[in-house]
């Protein structure tokens, strides 16, 4: 247990240390992004689709800013356990500003879901019963910088959306399964 | 004491970026290119040597030395490696190579909307910088 507050220590101070923007900024110009996709792709899985992409595009890069400002020697991952933590106190608290919670893991320790209440991008929104119905994750973006991210550290994952509160769930739950490991790769010669 | 080179290489082995100070010789760019390929080829083996051997699990090595030069190397959490050469009187830099990764590679490359994330360092900004930082060491030449 002690390497979870460990872990919340480092999330604490490494998001006082860097640099903030107004979030009502941030979900404002997320809230213009997802409709503009909506707009464009007129299709709601297209858009969950799009959204993922997007964010693996972020999590690619911001894992050397999360690497960089967060120091992790405090608390390196080892294993797969160690990574879920790392992500939901550190890696949240940095970029969003909350904790969330790592809850049902399966036997193999292979899978966990990330359990959290607050989400900024979700502030103001209301979703239209169409979407609902037809299965728009608003935060969709989440899971594909969590991919990005993982995958630059030698992690292949994959993460899905389960739960929002856009959509009349308590809390969001985003569920992520580690597929493997990658190997580094070994220089071809011609 | 001098400083001679700076190799960053990516997670595929391309080198992504190079520089050299103080020497003589200009090199083509096809001695270049095959420099690249051994160094990245000699420092691969020479990690998974390093950690096949060790009893316990260890780091990785920070730096070798003949009595030419001294080459030192820092790997990022994130696959990247740097790689300085100096001559062989230069003490541990892997301090400064931590710094380079964290506040010149990853504020002035890394997070640059036009660097692709696996591609060449060609921003200006990011040159300068690192100029600038080894600048600081007083004796890099």
């Amino acid at each position: 247990m002690s390497n979870i507050a460990k872990l919340q220590k480092v999330g604490d101070s490494t998001f006082g240390r860097i640099e903030k923007i107004n979030s009502e900024l941030l979900t404002m110009t997320y809230g213009s992004l997802v409709t503009q996709l909506l707009r464009d792709f007129e299709d709601t899985d297209a858009v969950n689709k799009q959204l993922e992409k997007m964010g693996h595009k972020i999590g690619v890069r911001l894992i050397e800013e999360y690497m960089a400002k967060s120091n992790p020697s405090a608390g390196s991952c080892k294993e797969f356990k160690d990574t879920a933590e790392a992500i939901a106190k550190v890696g949240f608290k940095m970029f969003l500003g909350f904790n969330a919670q790592v809850t049902s893991w399966n036997q193999e320790q292979t899978q966990f879901s990330l359990v959290f209440q607050e989400n900024p991008l979700n502030d103001f929104v209301e979703l239209p019963e169409r979407l609902k119905t037809e299965g728009l994750f608003y935060s969709n973006l989440l899971c594909g910088v969590i991919r990005g991210a993982l995958e630059m550290v030698q992690m292949r994952v994959e993460c899905i959306f389960v739960k929002c509160p856009l959509r009349g769930d308590d809390v969001s739950e985003i569920k992520v399964t580690l597929i493997d490991y990658l190997k580094e790769i070994v220089l071809e010669d011609e | 004491m001098v400083l001679y080179s700076c190799h960053i290489f990516n997670r595929q082995g391309t080198c992504i970026y190079h520089r050299e100070w103080n020497q003589k010789a200009k090199k083509t760019e096809q001695q270049l290119e095959e420099e690249y390929k051994l160094m990245y080829g000699m420092i691969f083996s020479l990690k998974q040597f390093v950690t096949g051997i060790a009893p316990k699990e260890s780091e990785c090595f920070h730096s070798f030395k003949t009595n030419t030069y001294k080459l030192h190397f820092y790997e990022s959490p994130t696959g990247f490696k740097f790689i300085i050469i100096t001559d062989p009187n230069v003490a541990q830099l892997t301090d400064h190579l931590k710094h380079i990764y964290q506040k010149i590679f990853v504020e002035f490359a890394a997070t640059n909307a036009l660097h692709k994330v696996d591609g060449k360092i060609e921003g200006f900004l990011f040159a300068q910088q690192l100029q600038t930082y080894v600048e600081q060491w007083g004796w890099y030449n």
